[in-house]
């Protein structure tokens, strides 16, 4: 599926439909990489 | 970046370290998020490293309050490879309060929280009656990557 905004090689994390099933938006994946030092930069 | 709850970062570093009576490993891992179904919470602000976000509540349809269940069993990590989740695909029609999807949290059948972030592009603007869409799938092609560095 060819999504607007995202590249045909990039899965889709999130989309939003309207009722009749039309596209809305969409988004790429969410990808969290967490760390121990959690949330403090240095 | 950091996205991970601080209680649970204690939680693995003491799991790991003699931290436990007479030098045994601390609190045991497996037991902070209880051993029930985990779900996605959605929520309307942001969540942080101290506190989840506000839950977007009980929708039209396809959510209730305190997060979509049924994740189904994600591909287990193998040498610190991500974890995708959700594996089925998860998906709710909005009552149009709030409008906004801002972040998730993973959590626990009782709402123990890990590990947590802001979708991409937040915030997601569901208005009523439409359908907001987490993508399911194993491993890589799962909507949410979860890995720790």
């Amino acid at each position: 599926m060819s999504i607007p905004g995202l590249r045909d090689d990039e899965p889709a994390g999130w989309v939003v439909y309207d009722p009749d099933g039309g596209l809305v938006a969409a988004g790429p994946q969410t990808v969290i990489e967490a760390s121990a030092d959690a949330g403090e930069e240095t | 970046m950091a996205a991970i709850d601080q209680a649970l970062v204690s939680i693995l570093l003491n799991g790991l370290t003699p931290t436990g009576a007479a030098g045994i490993p601390g609190t045991a891992i497996g037991t902070p998020v209880g051993t029930s179904a985990m779900k996605i919470r959605l929520n309307s602000t942001l969540s942080t490293a101290s506190a989840a976000g506000t839950d977007i509540g009980t929708q039209t349809s396809g959510y209730t309050a305190g997060g979509w269940t049924s994740l189904g069993q994600s591909t287990a990590s193998a040498s610190g490879t991500a974890v995708g989740v959700p594996l089925t695909t998860q998906s709710f029609v909005s009552s149009g309060s709030p409008t906004a999807v801002v972040s998730f949290d993973l959590t626990g059948s009782a709402a123990q929280r890990g590990f947590w972030g802001p979708f991409n592009g937040q915030p997601v603007n569901v208005a009523s009656g439409n359908t907001f869409q987490v993508t399911g799938g194993s491993g890589a092609a799962a909507g949410i990557q979860i890995s720790l560095t």
